[in-house]
């Protein structure tokens, strides 16, 4: 139960990115015509022409998924979560097996703050990263539902853990309460007994605490709530559930989907929402939304896979993304099960 | 000269100056954090605090958003002209002469001026990075309504010329359009606060229309939807100023989007009935981008107010900190009006 529930969310949360990559930073009007042939993408597609990521090769995932799959990867090493294994986790992204992800998709916020913790920052990016350049973006909401992974059931340590994945590189309320909401609905999502509407509980309190709790350790910043936005997405995936092409358009013109953490982490909640928590249309949702498609898309994946497990997902996604990327999914899995 | 057109003017550049300075001390700020250092809501040109983004700057000084807007207009006014693409590219690298100002400077702008200095090219890419949706053309672009009083449509036409430079996509450019073509409104007899609204939903769909195949692709959020649930957020909220603050600020955003900063700019205006102080202190206390916020609001709102509504120390201190004379420039455009070359 609790193997199929790590493998699920790892798998969506790998389905989720790979398909998602190839459309970052697109327009959803694009999506259609560059990558699904006229009609919306339900597959892994090629990079487009201009693509944000052209090295990423269709199938492969991209910098959400790869850091988070070397997070659990530490995690599993040090049995369980501490600054030591982050940081150890962060350095194996930047430069071990997964450095060609890092090298194409890191974003130069993240690549300045994991510099900085190996030393190996240029002094004079101090100013350009710090202060009021710090990022707002999602990407430690990107690797936070690991946290949730590791704790079923119990969001407050899934809340903590995410404080420690999230601070090295994203040090400010709002990327933090994004990253905080993310792990708390994963861990919801893990419970023997899990739905959409306990998730998106979860996520609200998530956020909330989150950003309490990130007031005390990390940096200020100015920004629209990552809660109150949850909440708008929530009334847009209820109100599209029948209609993608209405759901992705509604979540994109109100609330967002772009990279920011106040749009990126509403949306994935939106999109678990509309698609009735099943995991490929959570996924193709996700997906089709354009722009931080691959983020978005990792972590309603994550949480979608959490709450179904493996059932819902075509087997062949297995052995297909263990390949083209290199990573041992279903190993992996059984070891976080025996951790938790 | 004082006639009612130049008082209009003069309200307008005057509280977009203000808007933009008073915003200076609060930009980059959350609502939360301002209350409890100010003990309140800020409701003066205050000193800048320096731990923000504030550069050697005083009390009463404008950032980026009102300078840009006041060096182009000074061109304008030179060649007693409508603005030309030539002429906005003048506009910006005069401009570009005040590190004082520069400093703010947003990403899609300093993209655009460097392309026009040669000094970096991304060769137009057909496709944009989302994080060039930004609001630096509705910053500048109330100007454009001053230029063209109770005419939208023309005051739409500049805003784009002026903004094709440096915000070539068409989130920016229409969140410009929305803010030109209220302050252009604003200027009509018999017009309300909901009718700016209008002037600015009309001026969104216009700006999209006229920019059709001279923008590059991006995505980003749209900026009628947002500023209709802005409105609807400031409609609901009116008579509750916290509330309205808060609110608009959480889920629509003041930030440096241009689908976060003009659709709350509007918000507030509903929330306030478009009443001028009212206006401003509640953009300005909603942190984020508060000073480009305010600065927009500043442009509909002083033309739909008029000059008597502001504090009576501002325009003088704003005159000598920044080296500005506002009420010539307000009979200058008003003598360009009537002289029909706009």
């Amino acid at each position: 139960m609790k193997q199929d529930k790590v493998l699920g969310a790892l798998l969506a949360a790998a389905i989720g990115d790979a398909m998602g990559a190839p459309l970052d930073s697109l327009p959803v009007y694009l999506i259609k015509r560059l990558c699904g042939g006229g009609e919306f993408v339900r597959d892994y597609t090629a990079p487009p022409e201009g693509a944000l990521a052209p090295e990423l090769k269709k199938g492969m995932v991209s910098g959400s998924f790869s850091s988070a799959f070397a997070a659990v990867e530490a995690f599993v090493r040090h049995g369980g979560i501490s600054d030591q294994a982050v940081t150890e986790s962060l350095l194996e992204w930047k430069n071990g097996r997964y450095k060609f992800y890092f090298d194409c998709c890191a974003d130069p916020t993240t690549r300045y703050c994991i510099q900085k913790l190996e030393g190996s920052a240029p002094a004079e990016d101090q100013d350009k990263f710090t202060g009021f350049q710090k990022t707002l973006n999602s990407g430690a909401a990107a690797r936070a539902w690991v946290a949730g992974l590791l704790h079923p059931g119990d969001p407050d340590r899934a809340v903590r853990d995410a404080l420690v994945m999230g601070l090295p590189t994203h040090d400010n309320v709002i990327a933090l309460s994004g990253a905080c909401a993310v792990a708390a609905g994963t861990a919801c999502a893990m419970m023997e007994r899990s739905d959409t509407g306990r998730i998106v509980e979860a996520g609200l309190y998530g956020a909330q605490t989150g950003y309490r709790k990130a007031l005390e350790v990390a940096g200020d910043a100015a920004g629209a709530s990552v809660e109150k936005r949850i909440r708008l997405a929530v009334r847009i995936g209820l109100s599209c559930a029948n209609d993608l092409e209405r759901c992705v358009n509604e979540m994109t013109d109100l609330v967002g989907t772009g990279s920011p953490a106040n749009e990126a982490v509403p949306a994935a909640f939106g999109f678990l929402v509309s698609a009735g928590g099943d995991v490929m249309e959570t996924i193709y949702r996700s997906v089709n939304a354009g722009n931080a498609s691959s983020a978005v898309a990792t972590m309603a994946g994550a949480m979608a896979g959490a709450l179904r497990g493996c059932a819902g997902l075509p087997p062949r996604h297995l052995e297909y993304l263990s390949d083209v990327n290199g990573m041992d999914l279903a190993g992996t899995a059984r070891a976080v099960s025996a951790l938790i | 000269m004082h006639n009612e057109l130049y008082a209009r003017l003069h309200g307008a550049l005057l509280a977009a100056a203000a808007g933009d300075a008073m915003g200076t001390v609060s930009e980059g700020f959350a609502p939360e954090f301002l209350r409890s250092r100010y003990g309140g809501y800020i409701r003066d040109l205050l000193e800048p605090t320096g731990d923000g983004l504030t550069i050697n700057a005083h009390a009463g000084m404008v950032s980026d958003d009102f300078s840009v807007a006041y060096y182009t207009a000074q061109v304008l006014l030179e060649h007693r002209s409508r603005i030309t693409t030539a002429l906005a590219v003048e506009g910006l690298r005069r401009w570009w002469q005040h590190p004082e100002y520069t400093c703010y400077c947003g990403p899609s702008t300093k993209r655009g001026i460097l392309k026009l200095l040669g000094e970096a090219d991304d060769g137009d890419p057909a496709r944009l990075s989302p994080t060039l949706a930004t609001n630096g053309g509705g910053m500048k672009a109330g100007m454009m309504g001053l230029f063209h009083p109770g005419d939208p449509e023309k005051a739409v036409e500049d805003a784009i010329t002026m903004c094709l430079p440096t915000h070539s996509n068409p989130i920016s450019l229409s969140a410009a359009c929305a803010i030109a073509a209220a302050a252009a409104r604003a200027f009509c007899p018999n017009t309300g606060y909901l009718d700016l609204i209008s002037a600015g939903l009309c001026g969104i769909s216009q700006g999209l229309e006229q920019s059709a195949g001279r923008t590059s692709e991006i995505a980003g959020s749209s900026v009628a939807r947002r500023l209709e649930l802005a409105v609807e957020l400031g409609l609901r909220y009116q008579g509750d100023f916290e509330q309205a603050l808060f609110q608009i600020g959480d889920t629509v955003g003041a930030g440096l989007y241009a689908y976060e900063a003009i659709p709350a700019a509007f918000g507030i205006l509903a929330a306030c009935k478009g009443r001028l102080m009212d206006s401003l202190v509640m953009a300005v206390n909603m942190g984020s981008d508060a000073d480009s916020t305010a600065c927009m609001l500043g442009y509909v709102l002083g033309a739909w107010n008029g000059d008597a509504e502001l504090p009576p120390h501002f325009s003088d201190l704003i005159d000598s900190q920044n080296g500005f004379d506002l009420k010539a420039m307000a009979a200058g455009i008003c003598a360009v009006v009537k002289e029909g070359i706009c």
